[in-house]
């Protein structure tokens, strides 16, 4: 069995809140596309910054609905332009203005929540659920940095943080003074002077498939912009050396 | 009085570069099609007599103040077209670093986005003589790659456009790649900052779309 067969099950686990999207890569009256195991998602945020989940699927035709835009707070496919409003309910159809749609015309609806700079999406269904983890105290604001994508599994990205790859999470301390942007920059720096000189990064990891990890990379407080452009160019290098450690270890599985 | 031609295909992507460059930069100019399908305008020998090497698309004609040969290519019609734009319009800018630095992103396009332009081709149209190796999107996704994390650190640092403070040709040049990018398999999902540039190029006063480039998004 291949190490990949084996992790499977964990990389497709689509239960509780999954972090969908940086709040600030969906401004507003824009769409994106998400998935959460098979679940594919249209998210979108309408002009006055609510943001909704709706399966990726237009009721139509079936063209995907991440592909289209958000008109009149609606969202609209780039089809032949149905709208839906924020429960899914379609509201205009072109084609036929004068036509009121039949309140059975609907996509699904997911429940979403926005909370430490990260937009939340759920698909199992819970009712009621509690909230997603907290990714910092109370005391504490994030400041975002970046998504980033890496073509590898989750345990890849897990091991190169240095966490089980349950830990959704990683708190990587980011010293500031070093100036190569190295990912071993993530060895600990246990002394407070170090600990004044450094920032905490948080990282949150979704599994977006089986070769296809998403990072969703943030600071813990305040960060001047200089920081945060260190932050993005950490993450890139963690991104090239993951997907160049897990190339290698397919070639060895090879041999 | 200024009269210029642009040799265009609808559906291609480097013409498609010169159509916008004409509308973003002002500069009015009339389309003539080519043909590349069945008739192969492309090849006829009055077109080779503007294009020797069949290239799309052309510029040609007469500009303020004199002839202008026939300019072929989407790099060079967009350095004339910037250059036949009102002189404080800032599409090419004069600043020595800006100038080196668009000329990066003019050379990115036509080296590190070649492979992404190939698979649309392959994608939309079939396989011509010129594809004679597989095709994967690799290289595509690794141009785009290095297209999103320059933008992630503009966006950082509060800027909207590739290069200075304004958008230049250096954008109008990057653009289609990105916007087309659905025609060969690639998905916008994972290039947030690329998105939210090129929600911007499509504010820009005079932007024009083309099929599989929505005006909205
Ligand atoms: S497929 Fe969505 S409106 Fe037709």
């Amino acid at each position: 069995m291949t190490e990949q067969g084996q992790y499977a099950p964990e990389e497709v686990d689509a239960h509780g809140w999954r972090p969908v999207a940086l709040g600030l890569d969906l401004p507003p009256a824009s769409v994106t596309g998400a998935r959460i195991g098979e679940q594919r998602l249209a998210i979108w945020r309408n002009s006055h910054g609510d943001v909704r989940a709706s399966d990726d699927r237009c009721p139509h035709r079936g063209m995907r609905l991440s592909l289209g835009f958000v008109r009149d707070d609606m969202l609209a496919c780039l089809y032949h332009g149905w709208c839906f409003d924020a429960e899914g309910r379609c509201r205009t159809i072109p084609a036929h203005p004068g036509l009121k749609p039949a309140a059975t015309i609907r996509t699904t609806t997911f429940p979403t929540i926005e909370s430490d700079g990260l937009i939340w999406c759920r698909v199992d269904g819970v009712e009621r659920p509690e909230s997603p983890p907290a990714l910092t105290s109370p005391a504490h604001r994030t400041t975002p940095v970046r998504t980033i994508r890496i073509d590898a599994p989750t345990r890849s990205v897990s091991r190169a943080l240095g966490i089980s790859p349950d830990d959704r999470t990683a708190r990587v301390n980011l010293p500031l003074h070093d100036i190569a942007d190295t990912p071993d920059d993530n060895a600990p720096t246990p002394s407070d002077a170090a600990a004044m000189s450094a920032v905490t990064v948080v990282v949150v990891q979704h599994a977006v498939g089986r070769e296809e990890t998403r990072l969703y990379v943030l600071i813990e407080g305040d960060a001047p912009t200089t920081t945060i452009q260190r932050a993005s160019r950490w993450a890139s290098s963690l991104r090239d050396k993951v997907e160049r450690e897990h190339k290698d270890a397919i070639v060895v599985e090879h041999v | 009085m200024s009269d210029l031609v642009l040799y265009d295909d609808e559906l291609d992507e480097d013409c498609y570069r010169a159509r916008l460059a004409l509308a973003l930069c002002g500069v009015v100019a009339r389309l003539h099609a080519v043909d590349v399908t069945m008739a192969r305008e492309q090849d006829a020998p009055s077109f080779r007599m503007l294009s020797p090497s069949g290239r799309l698309p052309a510029l040609q004609g007469m500009t303020g103040t004199g002839d202008l040969p026939a300019i072929c290519g989407a790099t060079a019609v967009l350095r004339t077209v910037a250059a036949l734009a009102a002189s404080d319009s800032g599409w090419a800018p004069v600043d020595a670093g800006d100038v080196a630095c668009v000329a990066h992103w003019m050379s990115f396009v036509e080296c590190e986005l070649a492979p992404a332009r190939r698979l649309r081709r392959l994608a939309l149209f079939g396989p011509s003589a010129d594809d004679c190796d597989t095709q994967t999107s690799t290289p595509a996704h690794a141009a785009l790659r290095v297209m999103e994390d320059h933008m992630t650190l503009r966006r950082i640092s509060g800027r909207s456009w590739f290069v200075g403070n304004r958008p230049t040709i250096a954008d109008i040049a990057l653009f289609p790649s990105f916007a087309l990018c659905r025609d060969y398999g690639l998905s916008h999902d994972d290039y947030p900052a690329l998105r939210r540039w090129q929600s911007c190029v499509k504010r820009l006063p005079g932007f024009i779309a083309m099929p599989g480039v929505p005006e909205y998004g």
